[in-house]
């Protein structure tokens, strides 16, 4: 494409006595333009986590779109949702199997919490089984945590 | 002295002023010759009171004349509480119709839909598109018919209904969605019939199967004390005080004690009136609005009127709550800034229609 140079349509006479302080005027010449490609776009209706929805135009086929992290269950966005700032996603349960192996000491969870959920249903199963459970479920202490030399 | 040398610097002349100066409009401008003290009105009493310099104020307090001065007003602090609007407003006819155009347009300017790009060919995902384009009857930008691109009249095309477009778009294009659907109506299934044996069940997580209308039920049975009514609009407080006419109001009370400034004010206001299972956000301490009017004659000893400084604030969560309500009001509402106009007398609604949002 070659350079195009952009002279005003008509001449602005310039004294020496007139400052810069005079506004320009924008000038294009006319030039041949072509004809912009637009990609196809489709409309996109999101469903967010709380059942509202709004409507978008996208480039995806896909008419419904239903998110399953946003902004209406995220805890950032929603610190007087007690629902939400407690939950916790386990999918492939591999937080259960880490505190059926390490107790529940590692939690961030308050210790009230935790006693209520001992004291409930995991202790009384854990007895019956006759299993070593119980004494595996120690709180971590700060010197344990730290990773210190033992004394 | 010339117009410039108000702005121009001390060294070209101008007088010492700064460059940026606030726009009150009782600010004086800056004159050639310092202002003379103006003439006390009446002399300084004989004995001023003592200032205590525990209770603050360490300049001399400057008596101008008799005190409680001539025109002694009652300060109050009011509160519009405000529930912003929910949802996009709605949008008139006009703009409707001009949206339509706009994608009527762009099919017809757009390139075609590169189809091999998100179908691979022979794959089912290819298949259920194909059936469901040509399902249903729908405008071909490309085609014989190309040409009837207007909206025909009488058709309601152009309107916007989330639950209709829901529709089209689950039988138009490959979402996922019916697998989904089926999806989860299996697994609930599965779960009470679990829990009738008796086993340990975990449901799965709710989702919400079709976009909510833009109405609710409080919008159906017109409930002024719901908050979910009229989605799109803003919506204000207003309460109902003890007496026939001029009954509802914003909530407000007058300052009390020595120390209460209006935001503190406007919030024990609002406490007292409407409880406290509100989650609220007051916006800065700046009033957006003042009503004021004289109380009739022999009503006060010494005061001419009230003057009510409103102040801002947002509702986050909660309701309002009027049993136990220290200032003896009956009803609240939650209405809109047209259904406010209703309700509340003219006087009131001209000195206070400018801080309220129409939308």
């Amino acid at each position: 494409m070659s350079s195009i140079s952009l002279k005003p349509l008509f001449h602005v006479p310039t004294s020496p006595n007139t400052s810069k302080l005079l506004p320009r005027i924008a000038t294009r010449n006319a030039t041949l333009l072509r004809r912009p490609k637009r990609p196809h776009q489709f409309d996109q209706l999101i469903i967010l986590t709380d059942g509202s929805s709004f409507k978008q135009m996208t480039t995806s086929p896909r008419g419904v779109f239903r998110t399953t992290k946003d902004t209406r269950n995220h805890p950032l966005w929603n610190e007087s949702d007690a629902a939400v700032m407690g939950l916790e996603e386990d999918e492939a349960g591999k937080l259960k199997a880490f505190r059926n192996k390490y107790g529940h000491g590692f939690d961030i969870q308050d210790a009230s919490e935790i006693k209520k959920e001992l004291d409930s249903d995991a202790v009384g199963k854990d007895a019956t089984a006759g299993s070593l459970m119980d004494i595996l479920r120690y709180k971590a202490g700060e010197e344990d945590i730290k990773g210190g030399k033992k004394k | 002295m010339n117009l410039l040398s108000r702005y121009l610097p001390e060294r070209l002349g101008g007088h010492s002023v700064p460059f940026f100066q606030p726009r009150h409009a009782f600010q004086p401008p800056p004159v050639d010759t310092p202002p003379v003290n103006p003439p006390l009105v009446n002399p300084p009493l004989a004995n001023p009171p003592a200032v205590d310099p525990t209770k603050g104020s360490l300049k001399p307090v400057e008596a101008h004349g008799e005190f409680p001065r001539k025109d002694w007003w009652d300060i109050a602090a009011g509160v519009v509480i405000s529930r912003p609007p929910l949802l996009t407003r709605d949008l008139p006819e006009f703009e409707q119709s001009y949206y339509f155009y706009q994608r009527r347009l762009n099919d017809r300017l757009q390139l075609p839909f590169a189809r091999w790009f998100y179908f691979k060919k022979g794959t089912l995902a290819e298949d259920e598109w194909k059936r469901k384009q040509a399902a249903e009857e729908r405008y071909q930008p490309y085609g014989p018919r190309a040409w009837a691109d207007e909206l025909l009249k009488g058709s309601t095309e152009h309107k916007l209904d989330p639950l209709k477009d829901y529709e089209r778009l689950v039988a138009t294009t490959v979402t996922g969605e019916e697998e989904t659907m089926s999806i989860m109506q299996a697994r609930r299934e599965s779960a009470k019939e679990a829990e009738a044996r008796g086993e340990e069940v975990e449901y799965p997580p709710e989702i919400v199967e079709k976009p909510f209308p833009r109405t609710t039920q409080a919008d159906i049975e017109n409930n002024t004390k719901r908050l979910d009514r009229k989605m799109s609009r803003t919506l204000y407080l207003v309460v109902k005080k003890k007496r026939d006419q001029h009954a509802w109001r914003f909530p407000q009370s007058r300052l009390s004690g020595k120390w209460e400034h209006l935001r503190w004010g406007a919030q024990r206001t609002l406490l007292e009136a409407a409880g406290p299972n509100m989650n609220t956000w007051f916006v800065g301490s700046a009033p957006i609005g003042l009503y004021k009017y004289k109380y009739p004659p022999g009503y006060a000893q010494n005061q001419v009127g009230k003057k009510v400084f409103f102040m801002k604030a947002r509702i986050l969560a909660g309701q309002a709550n009027l049993t136990n309500n220290k200032q003896d009001l009956e009803d609240f509402q939650w209405l809109a800034k047209d259904e406010l106009k209703e309700v509340v007398g003219n006087k009131y609604y001209k000195a206070v229609q400018h801080m309220l949002v129409a939308q």
